[in-house]
């Protein structure tokens, strides 16, 4: 009985797994007759999307900064507001998310470029790209000004490593909680996504690269932890 | 064993904030909240300078889950 217990999980997954299988194994001749993609339209639909997360997110941060430039001259530089903390943390990490939706919103339209659409189309997610730049470093001007001990220059060779070097014990553990953290979640995301490519590819034309770069992700990922891990084994 | 901590209780004594003995002890406010919290446990090297700004041993700052102090003192005598 408990050993039962400690593989649970692992056996609701895998029952799971089996039934969804099945379902779509034994319907899969259904399935194939089915187009639930957006047709021509996937494109033009993915760049829209895009387009409204990138309009609200520039919103937000201009909206984010505002209240920092107008309260960050008045903190107490030993006793910083939790609030104030969160919100210059809150625009780094939208800055960062916006300039890879911008990089994504590229990819979409060069992959329609080649056969039909049209090119000026590109200007719109780089001046995204342009615009997420100039507020992360408008951000940055806050932090290190927040953080007069850990400056960080963005553009510097080896900014990160750098700026872990200025950390101390304590937040030098918060780091490392959070990357093995992301580590662990990465494996599930990898998984997730396979599947999710294996799922949609039975009712829509998923490109054959998609699987082969999560795949090859996946891989490179857990390379890295092995060889660096390899490292401190003397 | 777990390792507890009475740094916030001395940091008291001394009516200091967590920046304050974070400056003192040349680490973050941060820092002094995990360590108040447990959820980190310091360095040797930390202990010693936190130790040093709150005028104590480490031992009265930091010990084992479960171990009594008073106890220790008397088995001493």
């Amino acid at each position: 009985m408990m050993k039962i217990k400690k593989y649970k999980k692992f056996i609701i997954i895998m029952i799971i797994s089996m039934t969804v299988g099945g379902v779509l194994g034994g319907f899969s001749n259904k399935i194939s007759k089915r187009d639930l993609s957006f047709g021509e339209h996937a494109d033009n639909f993915l760049f829209k999307v895009l387009l409204a997360m990138s309009i609200i997110i520039v919103i937000y941060l201009i909206v984010t900064i505002i209240y920092i430039r107008s309260n960050y001259m008045k903190v107490d530089l030993d006793n910083i507001p939790k609030v104030i903390n969160r919100k210059v943390s809150n625009a780094i990490l939208l800055c960062t998310i916006q300039a890879i939706i911008g990089l994504t919103g590229d990819a979409v339209v060069i992959n329609k470029v080649f056969d039909e659409g049209p090119l000026y189309l590109i200007l719109v997610p780089t001046i995204f790209i342009f615009i997420a730049m100039v507020l992360l470093s408008i951000s940055m001007k806050y932090f290190n000004y927040l953080n007069p001990n850990r400056k960080m220059n963005l553009l510097e060779n080896g900014a990160e490593k750098k700026y872990f070097d200025k950390l101390d014990d304590g937040e030098k553990w918060v780091t490392y909680t959070c990357s093995y953290t992301t580590f662990n979640k990465m494996q599930l995301v990898f998984t997730i996504a396979i599947i999710t490519s294996i799922v949609l590819s039975m009712f829509i034309n998923v490109p054959v690269a998609l699987p082969i770069v999560i795949g090859a992700m996946w891989i490179i990922q857990n390379s890295i932890y092995s060889l660096e891990s390899r490292k401190y084994e003397d | 064993m777990e390792l507890r901590n009475r740094v916030k209780e001395l940091r008291a004594r001394y009516s200091l904030s967590q920046g304050e003995l974070g400056k003192l002890a040349d680490v973050s406010r941060q820092t002094i909240s995990l360590i108040e919290r447990g959820d980190y446990s310091p360095s040797i090297l930390l202990a010693l300078k936190i130790s040093k700004v709150l005028k104590v041993s480490v031992e009265d700052i930091f010990y084992l889950e479960g171990e009594n102090k008073n106890d220790d003192e008397n088995k001493k005598v």
